[in-house]
C-alpha cells in the first residue's frame, strides 16, 4: 500500500514540533514555569506550521502524479 | 462506574441515532435540506444536516443517563451543553451557510458551560516532562481555544462518505477509553454517547451514502474531542488523535490562497473507473490521491487507516510514556 507512506510522512510532521518543543522546554529551565510553558507550546505551533510545509513537499516531491 | 447502565446508553444511542438518520435521510430529501454526492458519477441527491440524528441520541441519552443517576452532575452537564452548543452552530451553519470566521467565535462561545465549571489555575500533563502549569490560561483560553480549533479541524477534513463519522469513532473511542482507565466517569459517558451515536449513524453515511453529516454532525464530533479531552486531563492524547485533520488545516491555511483552494481550483473529480483525481491545491485527501490511484472508499479507508494509527499512537503514548 502505498498510501502508508504518506502516513509514515505525516509521522515526520509530527515527531519534528515534538522534539523541537522539548528541547525548549528543556533549554528554558530557568524561566518562570508559566512563561516556559506557554513559549514551549508557541515553538511547538509555530515548528508543526513549518514541518506541514515539509511533508507536503515530501509527498509532492515523491510522487509526482497529474493533478487536475 | 456502573457498567450495565453505560452499555444500555450506549445501545440506546446506536438505535436512535440509526433510526432517526434512516428517517431524516428521505425526509430531508422530500424537504429539499439536500447535497449532491461530488464524488459519484451523475452526483446523486443525498439528505445533509445527518448529524441531527447523533445530536437527538446524544441529547436524550444524557438526560436518560442523567436521571438514572440522580443528581446531576456539573461537568457532565457542562461537557453536554459545550458539544450540543456546538451542534446548534453547525446547524445555523447548514441553513444560512455562515461564514467561515465567525464559526470558531461561536463554538469558542459554546464553551462557556466548560470554562465554568472549570474556572482556576491549572495544568496540561504532558509525557515526559509532566504537568504544564499554564494557570488562569487553561480556563480562559486553553478550553475555548481546544474547542473552537478541535471543531474546526473535524469540519475541514471532510466531503467523502463516511469519513467524518469513521473518524469520530476512531478518534473518539481512543480518548473515551483512555478517559475510562482515568476514571472521568463525565468524560466517559460523553464518549461512550459520541460514539455509539456516530456508529449508528455511520451504518447509512457509510458509501453509497444515503445521508451527509452536515456542519452539525463535523462540528459537534470535534467539540466532543476538546470536551472528553478537558474534563479527563487528556490534552496532549487528543492533540495526537487529532493530527490527521490538523495536517490537513494547516496545509490550507498555510497554502498561497488560504482556504480558498476548492473554489479557485474546484472540486475533486471522479472518472469512469471510479477513480479520484485531486486538484493542485495542498489537502491531506490530495496527499493520498497523489501516490496512487483511490477510489472514494479506498480513499476513506486510507485517511481512517492513519485516524486509527495516530489513536493508536495517543493511547500508547498516554499509557506508557508518562
Amino acid at each position: 500500500m502505498k498510501q502508508a507512506y504518506v502516513v509514515l510522512a505525516s509521522l515526520v510532521t509530527f515527531v519534528i514540533p515534538n522534539a523541537v518543543a522539548l528541547g525548549v522546554w528543556f533549554l528554558a529551565g530557568d524561566l518562570d514555569p508559566i512563561i516556559r510553558s506557554l513559549g514551549s507550546i508557541l515553538v511547538w505551533v509555530v515548528a508543526f506550521g513549518l514541518s506541514t510545509q515539509l511533508f507536503w513537499r515530501l509527498v509532492r516531491g515523491l510522487f509526482r502524479r497529474d493533478t487536475q | 462506574m456502573n457498567l450495565p447502565a453505560v452499555a444500555g446508553v450506549g445501545l440506546l444511542a446506536v438505535v436512535l441515532s440509526y433510526v432517526s438518520a434512516r428517517y431524516l435521510s428521505t425526509k430531508f430529501v422530500k424537504m429539499g435540506i439536500t447535497g449532491n454526492d461530488i464524488h459519484k458519477p451523475g452526483k446523486p441527491v443525498t439528505a445533509e444536516m445527518g448529524g441531527l440524528s447523533v445530536l437527538f441520541a446524544f441529547l436524550t441519552c444524557s438526560v436518560v443517563i442523567m436521571l438514572a443517576t440522580g443528581s446531576p452532575i456539573s461537568p457532565l452537564v457542562a461537557g453536554v451543553a459545550t458539544i450540543a452548543g456546538a451542534g446548534v452552530v453547525g446547524m445555523a451553519d447548514d441553513f444560512t451557510n455562515m461564514r467561515q470566521r465567525y464559526k470558531p467565535f461561536l463554538i469558542g462561545a459554546a464553551a462557556i458551560p466548560l470554562i465554568a465549571v472549570l474556572w482556576g489555575p491549572s495544568s496540561i500533563e504532558m509525557p515526559l516532562i509532566g504537568a504544564l502549569p499554564v494557570g488562569y490560561v487553561f480556563p480562559l483560553a486553553v478550553v475555548p481555544l481546544a474547542v473552537a480549533i478541535s471543531a474546526n479541524f473535524t469540519n475541514m477534513l471532510a466531503g467523502f462518505n463516511g469519513l467524518e463519522a469513521g473518524s469520530a469513532v476512531i478518534a473518539l473511542a481512543a480518548l473515551t477509553l483512555l478517559a475510562a482507565l482515568r476514571s472521568s466517569y463525565p468524560a466517559t459517558i460523553i464518549g461512550v454517547i459520541l460514539v455509539c451515536g456516530y456508529l449508528g449513524f455511520l451504518v447509512l453515511n457509510w458509501y453509497p451514502a444515503k445521508i451527509f453529516p452536515g456542519d452539525t454532525g463535523t462540528l459537534m464530533a470535534g467539540a466532543g474531542i476538546a470536551t472528553i479531552a478537558v474534563l479527563a486531563g487528556l490534552e496532549f492524547a487528543a492533540i495526537v488523535v487529532s493530527i490527521p485533520a490538523a495536517i490537513d488545516f494547516t496545509l490550507k491555511m498555510v497554502a498561497k490562497r488560504p482556504f480558498g483552494g476548492r473554489r479557485v481550483f474546484g472540486d475533486t473529480t471522479v472518472g469512469e473507473d471510479g477513480h479520484l483525481s485531486a486538484p493542485a491545491y495542498p489537502a491531506l485527501v490530495h496527499a493520498f490521491m497523489r501516490v496512487g490511484p483511490l477510489t472514494e472508499r479506498g480513499l476513506v479507508l486510507s485517511v481512517l487507516g492513519m485516524q486509527a494509527f495516530y489513536s493508536a499512537l495517543a493511547v500508547t503514548i498516554t499509557l506508557f510514556l508518562r
